[in-house]
């Protein structure tokens, strides 16, 4: 099996690739921000060309340090974290990591947060003049930061904003990270799209709190955190499918997927591409299980491409609309 | 470079207090593991590999190189280490290892030479080390560990033990019934302190205020201190170590995500800011960390 393709019955190789916004991915699997550092503590597992693409931890214009311990607790299928998007600086991210991802080719897609506006506009700047990097992917959802991150991205009026303010300080594709911690996810999805992001990733974690009963507080060190993993899944593949019919911009759907058969319901409630997050955490080589069982399934199921999937479970293929199943 | 493998459990010993002794065949991680090093388990298999959904860290209690098997003494705390726990022999557990930092058996912290009269006052300085026959100088080393945190220590010890080191350890312990790691640390033929809360077994009292007695003691003055335990007692250690000048690394225990330095889950504080416990540790240098 080589990079991209599976190995067909009659000997027809399955493509895996997709184009999105503007970029070839040899196959529709990334690895979520902040889930896989900067690639290289993966890099000793197995060989990162065989992903579709890397989304490199959430970057600020400052170093910052994160959130007191503890930062992580399990939760049944899932965990809260609260790291408080501890990084370097952009400034780290141009001179110590972009170098060694150039040595890759696969999608390097740099997450960029802030707290505030100009912030952001900056960070998006300073990466637009660095050769390797594919896209940007604007985080207006982190969970683990005041002043910043999910403020921006529950407002459809801020989260435009910040999206206009990226895009005329970049000509790279620039991806919307949206936060499943709203009411109407539509209506954040096509006010950014309206402001010209160029894809939606779904989903950033949720917003949650575990208790330590016998010391009798929040066992993490920043009290709330954002819960990810398994748990999460169907909350994000309803996001996923609710977004796709909605917007003509390419979704990348994740939120708990640790199997290929989890990517194929991305996948067919309309994302283009799916990133794995949690699961890096649990099996550093999850993402190549990913590749391998997608190649697998479209050959079991006699499938040469693999974007005949894309949106196979939306409304027009199923025959059944949403309306009327928005209450309950 | 660290393995992933599923390993076929050799033998799951009870000892007291719901601490278990685990072996585990796995050779490539026997073979390469330094102490103070760690494995990270899957505590979920089968259908329920979705929970518990996180690795457990559990540092390397003792290897057999020969046999090819990890040994771990594993404190059944929570679900995941309850479930190790309860493998049976010949079941199989997914491995992921040596990660970590070990404990660093060479070289020099920069401590600068022991400051005795921290201790004592009256006693002549006997040194660190002493001259055996032929003159060569046999390092004398400490190791400290409170409850759980004697694991790690007894593969040190061994290998401190093979290296020509004198070792003496301090073990601590509630009580009686939960001290760990006696048979181990005698078996290597060394000196054992013992203390419990409750008086039960050894000294009646905290194993640091035990091991600070020793240190007034002439000729017992440790080239290196190493130690493992509740975070109360390494804060004990720490101002020890600093009266004293001793050379000291610390092993730290906190909940893990990867284990191998991507999420940052696991940060403590760093005189230079936050350090990954999993990949910059566990095993730190006393003057790295800020608390």
């Amino acid at each position: 099996m080589v990079n991209g393709a599976a190995a067909n019955e009659g000997g027809r190789a399955a493509s895996l690739e997709v184009m999105l916004a503007g970029i070839r991915l040899k196959n529709p699997v990334l690895v979520a921000s902040g889930t896989f550092g900067y690639g290289r503590e993966y890099a000793g597992w197995y060989d990162l060309n065989r992903l579709g693409g890397i989304m490199v931890k959430g970057t600020t214009l400052h170093p910052r340090q994160g959130n007191p311990s503890p930062r992580l607790v399990e939760t049944p299928s899932g965990i809260l974290n609260a790291v408080g998007l501890q990084n370097p600086g952009v400034d780290a991210l141009i001179d110590g990591h972009l170098p060694f991802l150039r040595r890759f080719e696969l999608a390097v897609i740099a997450n960029i947060a802030g707290e505030s506006v100009e912030e952001y506009a900056e960070v998006a700047a300073k990466l637009d003049r660095e050769e390797g990097v594919s896209a940007l992917e604007v985080n207006i959802s982190c969970p683990n930061v005041r002043g910043g991150g999910l403020a921006f991205g529950t407002d459809p009026a801020t989260a435009a904003e910040v999206i206009r303010a990226v895009k005329r300080h970049t000509r790279l594709p620039v991806i919307a990270k949206l936060s499943p911690n709203v009411t109407d996810i539509v209506a954040i999805a096509r006010s950014v799209e309206e402001a010209g992001a160029d894809a939606i990733s779904l989903i950033n974690t949720l917003v949650g709190m575990a208790i330590d009963i016998r010391a009798r507080k929040p066992i993490l060190g920043n009290i709330m955190g954002g819960l990810s993993g398994p748990a999460v899944r169907p909350v994000a593949v309803r996001m996923v499918w609710q977004v796709a019919q909605a917007v003509k911009v390419p979704v990348i759907g994740m939120g708990g997927i640790m199997t290929a058969e989890d990517a194929l319901e991305f996948i067919m409630a309309g994302a283009t591409a799916v990133a794995v997050g949690t699961a890096n955490l649990v099996n550093p080589r999850a993402a190549l299980e990913v590749i391998d069982g997608l190649g697998a399934f479209m050959n079991e199921q006699g499938i040469g491409d693999i974007t005949e999937l894309i949106g196979a479970a939306l409304p027009e293929h199923i025959g059944r609309s949403w309306e009327g199943y928005d209450d309950y | 470079m660290p393995f992933q493998c599923e390993a076929r459990v050799s033998e799951n010993r009870p000892l007291d207090a719901g601490v278990h002794l685990l072996g585990l065949e796995a050779p490539e991680i026997a073979a390469s593991a330094r102490p103070g090093q760690f494995v990270h388990i899957r505590c979920s298999g089968g259908e329920d590999f979705r929970d518990p959904l996180l690795r457990r860290p559990i540092s390397i209690h003792d290897v057999d190189g020969a046999a090819g098997r990890v040994l771990l003494m594993v404190r059944g705390a929570g679900r995941g280490t309850r479930w190790l726990n309860a493998l049976a022999p010949g079941s199989t557990v997914n491995l992921l290892g040596p990660l970590g930092r070990g404990f660093d058996r060479m070289g020099g912290s920069g401590a600068g030479a022991g400051r005795e009269d921290a201790f004592r006052v009256e006693a002549t300085r006997a040194g660190a080390s002493r001259a055996d026959a032929t003159g060569a100088v046999a390092p004398l080393v400490f190791v400290a560990g409170g409850g759980i945190g004697v694991a790690p220590l007894v593969f040190l010890a061994r290998r401190l033990v093979a290296s020509g080191s004198r070792v003496e350890a301090f073990v601590g312990a509630r009580d009686a019934e939960t001290l760990l790691g006696l048979e181990a640390f005698s078996s290597l033929d060394m000196l054992v302190h013992i203390a419990t809360d409750d008086g039960s077994m050894g000294y009646h009292g905290n194993v640091v205020e035990l091991m600070e007695k020793t240190l007034a003691t002439p000729g017992r003055w440790p080239a290196r201190l190493y130690a493992c335990g509740p975070r109360a007692m390494l804060g004990r250690i720490r101002r020890s170590a600093a009266l004293g000048g001793i050379s000291c690394q610390v092993s730290l225990e906190e909940r893990m995500g990867c284990g191998v330095g991507a999420c940052l889950g696991c940060a403590c504080r760093g005189k230079e800011g936050p350090l990954r416990v999993c990949a910059d540790g566990p095993v730190f240098w006393m003057e790295e960390l800020s608390w």
